[in-house]
């Protein structure tokens, strides 16, 4: 019967690449008896609840084989029509080209770029013990799932990949299998040319059982395989399954043509010869796979049912448990937090003001867990009254993450997506760029992760310009749907961070400095803090001749400026723009009203790159403060003056562009 | 352009008094005029005389130009004896004069007291009550209220006692308090408001307490809040003092025409 299955799963894949004119065959020809196994037998789901939160995580790390997990998906009684299979690759279709988050049941993250899923089925895995470590009791196992992953050679090169298996391996996460597709082949050609190393000596000094040597092909060999990773507990499992890229294609099999393109309709006859499908007829599903499929579906059902029964007795049993739960899967917000009255000294950095926050919260959301990149006493996003996670204990909140930013991106990424967590990560700003693919990625998927970068512009100081952000900040302002929260003071952090909880929608990268910051008088109220901008200086009484509009540490600069202006008689406003875009996001109305009148002079302070405040500028007259090199090792008061960051030289330039309105 | 008066002493050596209140005036953009109280002839080094003059020449003056040019603030600062203050307390009357600042001058940096027990009593009891801020220094704040005053904690009961004789708020200047940053405390009757500058290391400090206030009447007159008055006014101070002049032999004066 698998075998059945695993042809009709080559031939559905093929008929949807065939009508798409695009697509990848390849992996679907490759890894269909893998696919018939793990559906048709290994995983547990219900395609009628495909959120049901004790269901086995897949991860098709190969994100562009999602023709395979479409006709899987299809065949397992998910909600997915013919109709959809046959949309694939179209525009608003639930069959896209690549597996996509939220588009598509079943579809646990979002994969396509190579690793990134590997990574995120870490995460998913690690969060299935903590969650275990929470919420299990000596009498009731709720939370017990595998987490599984298909990933090919080209997953295999990527660092990412390394990174998140070592820490795999640490953590000893005994329920994760990953499945290897080892055909040999990638994109370009054999890999031969470029990847010779012994995969499975690697994955042992990772500490991963290694099951080598798999055919790939043989449903039995499968079955023996994925029995034999569930007998190891403490350790992950890697099985590397040898296959044939294009199985079944009379001309293509084992070549690299098969990989990205459709095979043709020549090939598709003769393919379907050789397994025996019916070659004029596509989509073709024989009865007894349905019968197969359905039978398997309403044991799927039961198996689910019971858990709930099972989950009954627990919450009645455990209420106060019951509650966490609710509160852990659906991150709800408590209604008693309020942080106004936390006092936090200043003058502060605002890295150091986060962490009295995040310590501060930390008792409120039990859920909220996180760690960062090998620099928790730097960026100081660490939980202090909590422990550790290491393999023997799964309860602690802190994820220590080792100098491992992508994974560590990727990584929070599944946990985000396996639900049951609001995880946070943590490295400093210039190092982004490190976990930029992750981070993008959580930002498609739209995942409530946290990033807290730290040390966020040249006046990191004496470490010079390695260490120095200057392009950061706009790059990820310019990631869709990422809010990049920038606070100016020990207040805007706090209400910053209340922004966080309150508003579950996407990610959010909290840009926090090293240096300390003084605290700001905010002298109309704080209240449109969450609209990313809002005028923080006197109510003025004549319209203002200048607008100083800055965000984070210029903030305070830019306070100053404005001073110097006021004792030379120029009437000015300071504007903190701590999320720019969601400031552009904002009616007109109330962005003019902000920016001031269209004849004043704005002026834009911020040590970044500053090509994105262009849409703020009005075009008569502007002037913007910002970097356009990199930084220099130095002490931070000195590069401040070098790099023009400097209230007195700003204020003179201003008033000259102002002078015939300016007294003196 | 807004105008604004000063009522006060004059320093020969042009770093304190009249002479300070009007280049501060300046600076700040509003046309200043002045009344003299008393003439001092004093240097960097110290006060070496003081010429009262009589109470009735000081209402002349301030009638000349209150009734010529009116005032948009009125700043007070040296007053040495008790009719010269029943004659300020007077006029404020009879101008009915709303921006009016008063700088309690009653102690010398020498830590002298200038004023006698009753012109104290004066000051507490008529001038203080008709202004819209004082400003005294530690040491005045504790003359005004009979408390020591150590730390923030201690200005703050001062600000509440010197509050409670009618002003409508009082500014107590802590610069003299040995921290890093020096922190000056605004009471309007609920809140309290600290502006914190750091400390600027330099001797030339002569004429900072008359430039203060000067620098909150010349805002005043302008139309500015008072919190707001406050911000401007000790800007302008700290560039004043960063720019001090180094000349004489003692306290050198501030530098009233601000450069950056």
């Amino acid at each position: 019967m698998f075998y059945k299955i695993a042809n009709i799963i080559r031939g559905l894949a093929v008929d949807m690449i065939e009508q798409a004119h695009s697509g990848h065959p390849g992996l679907p020809l490759g890894c269909a008896e893998i696919g018939a196994v793990l559906f048709g037998e290994t995983l547990k789901y219900d395609p009628s609840t495909p959120d049901w939160p004790d269901r086995d995580r897949f991860v098709l790390s190969a994100g562009h084989g999602s023709s395979w997990l479409y006709a899987l998906l299809y065949l397992s009684g998910y909600n997915l029509s013919l109709e959809d299979l046959k949309n694939f690759r179209q525009l608003h279709s639930k069959t896209p080209g690549h597996p996509e988050y939220g588009e598509t049941p079943g579809i646990e993250v979002t994969t396509g770029p190579l690793g990134q899923g590997f990574a995120n089925a870490v995460g998913m895995a690690l969060a299935e013990r903590m969650l275990a470590a929470r919420f299990n009791t000596s009498d009731y196992k709720i939370v017990d799932h595998y987490t599984y992953t298909l990933l090919g050679d080209g997953c295999m090169m990527e660092g990412i990949t390394s990174e998140a298996a070592s820490l795999a391996g640490h953590l000893g996460l005994g329920k994760l299998i990953a499945l290897y597709d080892n055909n040999s082949i990638c994109l370009a050609g054999e890999t031969k040319t470029t990847f010779t190393e012994v995969v499975a000596d690697r994955f042992r000094a990772y500490n991963w059982k290694v099951i080598d040597q798999v055919n790939g092909h043989s449903i039995e060999e499968i079955k023996a395989a994925l029995i034999k990773a569930k007998e190891t507990e403490d350790k992950p499992t890697l099985i590397i399954a040898k296959t044939h890229i294009g199985y079944g294609a009379p001309t293509k099999q084992d070549s690299s043509s098969s990989h990205g393109a459709p095979l043709g309709e020549e090939e598709v006859r003769g393919l379907k010869k050789n397994l025996g499908l019916p070659p004029e007829e596509k989509y073709y599903v024989s009865a007894e796979v349905w019968e197969f499929f359905k039978n398997r579906k309403k044991q799927l059902i039961k198996q689910r049912e019971e858990w709930e029964d099972k989950f009954s007795q627990w919450a009645q049993k455990y209420p106060e448990l019951k509650e966490e739960w609710d509160k852990a899967l659906n991150l709800t917000f408590p209604q008693d937090l309020e942080l106004e009255s936390l006092a936090i000294k200043s003058p502060i950095a605002t890295r150091s003001a986060s962490s009295i926050v995040l310590n501060d919260i930390a008792d409120k959301f039990s859920y909220l867990v996180g760690g960062s990149a090998d620099l928790a006493p730097s960026t100081k996003a660490y939980l202090e009254k909590y422990k550790e996670v290491q393999r023997d204990n799964f309860a602690g909140r802190n994820l220590c993450f080792g100098v491992r930013e992508h994974a560590m991106g990727a990584i929070t990424n599944g946990i985000a997506a396996h639900r049951g967590f609001r995880p946070f990560c943590s490295t400093f700003l210039v190092f982004s760029d490190y976990m930029r693919p992750a981070i993008r990625m959580a930002a498609l998927m739209k995942l409530p992760v946290i990033y807290i970068f730290t040390h966020d512009s040249i006046f990191v100081g004496e470490d010079g310009p390695t260490h120095q952000p200057v392009e950061q900040l706009e790059s990820l302002r310019g990631i869709p749907h990422l809010r990049v929260i920038r606070p100016a003071d020990e207040e805007e952090t706090k209400l910053a961070w209340e922004q966080i909880f309150k508003k579950v929608e996407g990610p959010v990268a909290l840009i926090l400095s090293r240096q300390d910051l003084p605290h700001l008088e905010k002298h109309r109220g704080t209240e449109e803090f969450f609209r990313g901008g809002y005028i923080i200086s006197h109510l003025e009484k004549e319209a203002p001749q200048v607008v100083l509009i800055a965000s984070g540490s210029e903030v305070s600069l830019a306070s100053e400026v404005n001073l110097i202006l006021k004792v030379k008689g120029i009437t000015s406003r300071v504007v903190s723009i701590p999320d720019r875009e969601e400031f552009l996001r904002q009616e007109k109305k109330y962005r003019e009203e902000i920016l001031g009148p269209q004849n004043a002079l704005r002026v834009v302070i911020e040590a970044s790159t500053g090509e994105g405040w262009y849409r703020l500028l009005n075009n008569s007259s502007s002037y913007v403060v910002f970097m356009n090199s990199f930084g220099k090792s130095g002490r931070a008061e000195q590069l401040a003056d070098y790099f023009g960051f400097n209230s007195k030289k700003i204020a003179r330039k201003i008033l000259q562009l102002c002078s015939g309105t300016a007294h003196n | 352009m807004k105008i604004a008066l000063t009522i006060a002493g004059s320093d020969s050596g042009g770093g304190a008094g009249i002479q300070a209140d009007l280049k501060t005036f300046l600076a700040l953009g509003v046309y200043g005029m002045s009344a003299l109280t008393s003439i001092t002839a004093q240097n960097t080094l110290g006060v070496q005389g003081i010429y009262d003059l009589p109470p009735d020449f000081v209402g002349l003056q301030i009638d000349a130009v209150m009734q010529d040019l009116g005032a948009d603030a009125v700043k007070v600062g040296m007053l040495s004896n008790v009719s010269i203050i029943k004659t300020v307390v007077e006029k404020v009357k009879q101008y009915k004069i709303k921006n009016l600042v008063v700088d309690p001058v009653m102690v010398a940096k020498s830590g002298d007291r200038l004023l006698k027990e009753e012109a104290v009593e004066a000051l507490k009891k008529e001038l203080i009550p008709l202004a819209k801020v004082v400003t005294p220094n530690l040491r005045e704040a504790e003359v005004l209220t009979n408390l020591r005053i150590r730390d923030i904690e201690d200005m703050k009961e001062a600000a509440r006692v010197i509050y409670k004789l009618g002003v409508e708020n009082v500014l107590i200047k802590g610069g003299h308090l040995l921290s890093e940053e020096a922190v000056d405390l605004l009471f309007e009757g609920s809140h309290f408001k600290e502006f914190k500058t750091k400390r600027i290391n330099t001797k030339n400090t002569h004429g900072t307490g008359c430039t203060f206030s000067s620098a909150i009447a010349a805002e005043l007159a302008q139309g500015k809040e008072v919190e707001e008055a406050v911000d401007i006014a000790k800007q302008y101070i700290t560039l004043a003092i960063q720019n001090s002049l180094d000349i004489g032999h003692g306290y050198g004066p501030l530098n009233h025409r601000v450069k950056y």
